[in-house]
Formats: structure tokens, C-alpha cells, sequence
């Protein structure tokens, strides 16, 4: 895949439901006191583990893995509604745009963003989330 | 409320174990939060290093503890450095602007988090509303 070709890629999109047991353990793993409530981070939980692909297929669309050290860069959420356990989410998204960069940290690298949109099984907003992936590179292409 | 300072939220020792949990639920196969000899290998340390939406979460449990009954509308954050197995992290906020109207008030706060004695290595922006007096700490 080449990286100017990343923005026209379609990403299948899927669906997510917060288990309760899952929010339990959520909370526990970020060493929060548990509550019912989805904890906030929720809103990119959802987006990324509803997008239809594992993370590691995300970053092999990337043309990354895992073991090449790709790092969240930036994180924006926007919560429309609140997200509740038990409900099913869609999810669709797009890489917005991709571009490479040089740095004295990380050599070569590409900077990918994604945009993610949650939404209920009625069809309204609930979350959208843009990240930015910073992917180091070996190689240029 | 203005420049108020948030009270911070501390976690004294990230646990690894707790990194491998996460793994699990957000199914993120980067070897980097759970097998110390990826970290050294990829020279980026000796110890496991913590998921970026881990150190968000820190942030927004801050901010649930500073405003109980707050709405987030938003949060933006830059990840500006790594956080690792045994670190010591406090989040922290403070509020930027506030703006009311008859059902509650807007809060944009400046938040970060900071991993002790390496400064901060997520800085972002979140935007909440409260219904009035629901942050009487602040006042």
C-alpha cells in the first residue's frame, strides 16, 4: 500500500458492545475504582476494538507492525452521547490523511491520521474519535 | 474557578501486570507492553511500556473525581513521551475558561499527565459541562 493511497482505503467498520465484566476490568487495568458507567477512555476503546480489523491489521493497512514501535501521537474524543454498557455500537472509519515526516527521535517516519465514528444502533452520533499514528520506518519506500 | 488548580489523581507504580490486562481487553498485540526484551530490543528501555490510552484514562479519572457530575464533551491530548512498569504518574488539570448558562456551566481545563521526576508526558485540552454547583471543591 502506498502511503499517498492510505486516505482512499476503505476500512470495513463493525460493531462493539461494552460488557459489564469488561468496564469491571477496564477500570481495575487503569487502577480506577470501578463504576458502572463506562469508564471515559470508553470512547476510543469502542472506536478502535468496533472498527472491524485488529489492531494489528490496522497497522498492516499501515504497511507497520507491531514490532516496528508504531506510538499514538495525538488523541482527540468527542463524546455526542453518553456511552452505556450492555448497548451495541457501529462503528465506520477513514485514514484522513497520511504523510511522511524526518525526525531526530525517530528517523523516517509517517503520520497517519483516523477518524472513527461510534454510533447507536438507532444510527445517532455517540463518539467520534481522531488519532494520529506515528509509524517509524526502516526503510523509505 | 479560573486557574483553579484540579486536585490530582496519583498512581504510584504503573503495574505490569494491570499492562497485560489491558492488552488483552483493547487486543493490542504490541509486544512493547508486555515483554520487557521487545522494549530492549527496540532500544526504547528495559521495562514494559504503558499503552497511550492507558495514560489518557488517568487523565479522565481525574477529571471524574474533580467533577462528579460533569458531561465531557471532549478531550484532546498530544503523547509526548513514554510511561513505564513502576513509574510513579499524577494527572493534574487546571481550569482555563468557564462560561454559564441557566442549566450549568461550560469548563475547559488544560490537563496533563505527569510521570514523576521525567515532567509531563501527555498534555491536552478537555471541554465539560456541570450543572451548577457540581464542583463545590472549586469554588
Amino acid at each position: 500500500m502506498k502511503l499517498k493511497q492510505l486516505p482512499e482505503t476503505a476500512i470495513p467498520g463493525g460493531h462493539y458492545r461494552i460488557e459489564p465484566y469488561e468496564n469491571w476490568l477496564l477500570h481495575d487495568a487503569v487502577g480506577a475504582e470501578p463504576h458502572d458507567e463506562p469508564h471515559p477512555i470508553y470512547g476510543f476503546i469502542v472506536a478502535q476494538s468496533g472498527l472491524g480489523i485488529s489492531v494489528a491489521e490496522l497497522l498492516e493497512l499501515f504497511g507497520s507492525h507491531a514490532e516496528d514501535g508504531p506510538m499514538l501521537g495525538e488523541c482527540t474524543i468527542d463524546y455526542h452521547r453518553p456511552l452505556v454498557t450492555g448497548a451495541e455500537y457501529s462503528v465506520r472509519g477513514a485514514v484522513t490523511s497520511a504523510e511522511r515526516k524526518t525526525g531526530r527521535t525517530l528517523g523516517t517516519f509517517d503520520v497517519v491520521t483516523l477518524q472513527q465514528h461510534v454510533s447507536s444502533d438507532a444510527g445517532q452520533p455517540v463518539v467520534t474519535t481522531t488519532s494520529t499514528f506515528l509509524l517509524p520506518r526502516k526503510e523509505t519506500r | 474557578m479560573n486557574d483553579q488548580l484540579l486536585p490530582g489523581w496519583e498512581l504510584q507504580g504503573v503495574d505490569e501486570r494491570r499492562m497485560k490486562m489491558l492488552a488483552l481487553v483493547l487486543r493490542d498485540p504490541n509486544p512493547i507492553h508486555y515483554d520487557a526484551e521487545a522494549v530492549r530490543a527496540l532500544g526504547l528501555g528495559e521495562r514494559p511500556v504503558n499503552q497511550g490510552p492507558a495514560n489518557l484514562a488517568y487523565i479522565l479519572t481525574m477529571l471524574r473525581q474533580a467533577f462528579p457530575e460533569h458531561t465531557l464533551d471532549r478531550i484532546h491530548a498530544r503523547f509526548l513521551g513514554s510511561v513505564y512498569a513502576g513509574d510513579h504518574v499524577i494527572a493534574g488539570g487546571r481550569v482555563r475558561t468557564t462560561s454559564g448558562t441557566a442549566s450549568g456551566e461550560t469548563v475547559t481545563c488544560e490537563v496533563w499527565l505527569e510521570r514523576r521526576g521525567h515532567g509531563r508526558v501527555v498534555q491536552g485540552t478537555a471541554t465539560l459541562r456541570c450543572p451548577v454547583l457540581c464542583a463545590p471543591d472549586l469554588r
